[in-house]
């Protein structure tokens, strides 16, 4: 009597398998790829965080000084050799007017104000000289943020149909001009990686050692939900794996119960408890590796096809992570669950 | 083979009563009684599916109760076959436990299939066979394993006649080194057992042949 011989176990738990496995392992791929999406839909979040940070100027640190001082544009420039700056520049604003295009008047916008909006849409690479809608306008005239005031004989022009019902007295706004890095000016600006944040005073205490300087960020963002490391521990879509453990779980349960009669034959036919836990170990590991890559391949290519960012392995490792652990889970606990609901005295079983 | 077996499903209401029963090999053994009288149970005593209250059931000499992989087969009313599997599927089975590789259990399978007068079904879905048919592979799958110890419940219960007595020729003729002991309500089986046993009032008594 010496039990089942492995490769014919092999066999066996593959030959047992039945249609209800087959849906266990379908729901397996259903659910690890669901798990590949909520995480992915978090890091959606996160990234939207961080593109909202950026666009806003959260992570632009603006050095001001006294109004009887001003700043070497050359030096705010060179601030960008700083490791983890991003890019760097000076700025100053005019007390001028713009034209803005109000269909069918003309109307005259006031800068009433120095106000770096325009730094809300400077990209990490460069800034592009000009003069950019900021919030203030943006708010006022329903022009998008960022959008470039072109310049028409020698004054400013938004090219943008306003609403005509906006008010032309709300229509003051703050604009800045973008200057390249010549001569002076009385703010300087940099874009800080934000894990660096704490550096921002030291870097322009180093860069303008002649000048008392102030720092701080041209945009704060007081919601605990706009940090994108909130936005990924602090969701509730990452509990979705236990779900999908649970629900797996479930199934194997029922597997089991409706295996507890074919399970009581191969007894009384003389298999032992430890063959058939051992072809049901085999059975789980089968559903479950076939299921959950296929699924979570899937999902992966449907999240790239959708344009959620998967920029380099941390990415893919964070979406992945939740299937894994749901694969890992299952096959920890599957084998058992599914033995103890298989299994039941023989003679129950076998009852009728 | 079992000695002095209590049991009872409530300590109220004794089922076995000092039971003894003693088949030797190559010998078979009836037990007839009412529905409810603890027939099945007396088995599944016998077969180390319950264990009993108190006394002792000795299958071999050298064996031990309560352990299935000891060299007992069953053979059972509702037959307890894979109806999707095929035919030598859920007879290999019996062959496969026991340590053999496919191709020898195939072998041996289909031998034992032939002995019960159904190898022309070897590749069969199970479901498709009648209920005759179904409890003559069920009696394959328990030679299979070469036991010395046959259980048979309610072998005939399901069939027709016809099939019945077919069924009755191939169990008592188809191990002939086993003891075979039969459950059953129907006399044409019990009349073919060398002894036959009656459970009354949860104990034994020999109604033909001498225990």
């Amino acid at each position: 009597m010496s039990g089942w011989r492995s490769g014919e176990i092999v066999e066996e738990a593959v030959r047992r398998l039945r249609p209800l496995h087959v849906l266990t392992g379908v729901t397996v791929a259903a659910l690890c790829g669901l798990t590949v999406v909520a995480a992915a839909a978090d890091l959606q979040r996160a990234a939207d965080v961080v593109a909202t940070r950026d666009r806003v100027g959260y992570t632009v640190w603006v050095v001001t000084v006294p109004d009887t001082e001003t700043l070497s544009a050359a030096g705010c420039s060179d601030v960008a050799a700083v490791d983890q700056v991003a890019a760097a520049g000076a700025a100053y604003g005019e007390n001028t007017t713009i034209s803005a295009v109000w269909l069918p008047t003309r109307l005259d916008v006031s800068i009433v104000d120095l106000s770096p909006g325009a730094m809300r849409t400077w990209t990490r690479s460069d800034v592009a000289a000009g003069v950019f809608v900021g919030d203030e306008l943006s708010a006022a005239t329903g022009m998008p943020v960022g959008a470039s005031l072109s310049t028409a004989d020698g004054a400013l022009t938004a090219a943008q149909r306003l609403d005509a019902a906006v008010v032309p007295g709300l229509l003051r706004s703050s604009v800045v001009r973008v200057v390249p890095a010549t001569g002076v000016a009385p703010e300087c600006w940099f874009r800080l990686d934000e894990s660096a944040a704490s550096a921002a005073a030291d870097i322009a205490a180093v860069a303008f050692p002649d000048n008392l300087t102030f720092v701080a960020r041209y945009s704060e963002i007081d919601d605990l939900s706009t940090d994108p490391v909130a936005v990924l521990t602090e969701s509730p879509l990452r509990f979705a794996w236990l779900i999908a453990v649970a629900v797996v779980l479930l199934l194997v349960v029922l597997l089991g119960l409706s295996t507890r009669t074919e399970v009581g034959i191969y007894r009384a036919t003389g298999s032992s408890r430890r063959d058939l836990a051992t072809m049901a170990n085999l059975q789980i590991v089968i559903i479950v590796l076939t299921g959950a890559p296929v699924g979570m391949l899937l999902a992966t290519l449907g999240v790239w096809w959708f344009g959620t960012p998967l920029a380099g392995g941390d990415s893919l490792w964070f979406i992945l992570q939740p299937g894994v652990a749901t694969i890992l889970s299952v096959l920890v606990l599957g084998p058992a669950v599914l033995v103890i609901a298989s299994s039941g005295r023989v003679v129950d079983a076998l009852r009728g | 083979m079992a000695r002095d077996v209590h049991f009872g499903y409530r300590r109220d209401r004794v089922v076995l009563d000092g039971v003894d029963i003693e088949v030797g090999a190559g010998s078979s053994a009836a037990l007839m009684a009412p529905s409810g009288a603890g027939k099945s149970t007396l088995l599944t005593i016998l077969g180390g599916l319950r264990r009993p209250w108190s006394g002792s059931v000795v299958l071999t000499e050298a064996g031990s109760d309560g352990d299935l992989r000891q060299p007992v087969s069953w053979v059972f009313q509702a037959m307890h076959l894979m109806g999707r599997r095929t035919v030598v599927d859920n007879v290999a089975i019996a062959a496969l436990a026991r340590g053999h590789r496919r191709g020898d259990a195939d072998v041996v399978t289909r031998s034992q299939l032939s002995r019960f007068g159904v190898g022309h079904l070897a590749e069969r879905p199970q479901r498709d066979l009648s209920g005759g048919e179904s409890q003559r592979v069920a009696l394959a799958r328990a030679a299979v394993a070469d036991p010395l110890v046959v259980l048979a419940d309610e072998p005939t219960a399901n069939l027709d006649r016809a099939n019945a007595d077919l069924v009755i020729d191939v169990l008592f003729g188809g191990f002939p080194h086993a003891a075979l002991v039969v459950a059953t309500h129907d006399p044409l089986v019990a009349a073919r057992a060398d002894v036959i046993y009656r459970l009354e009032s949860g104990r034994l008594r020999v109604d033909k042949g001498t225990a």
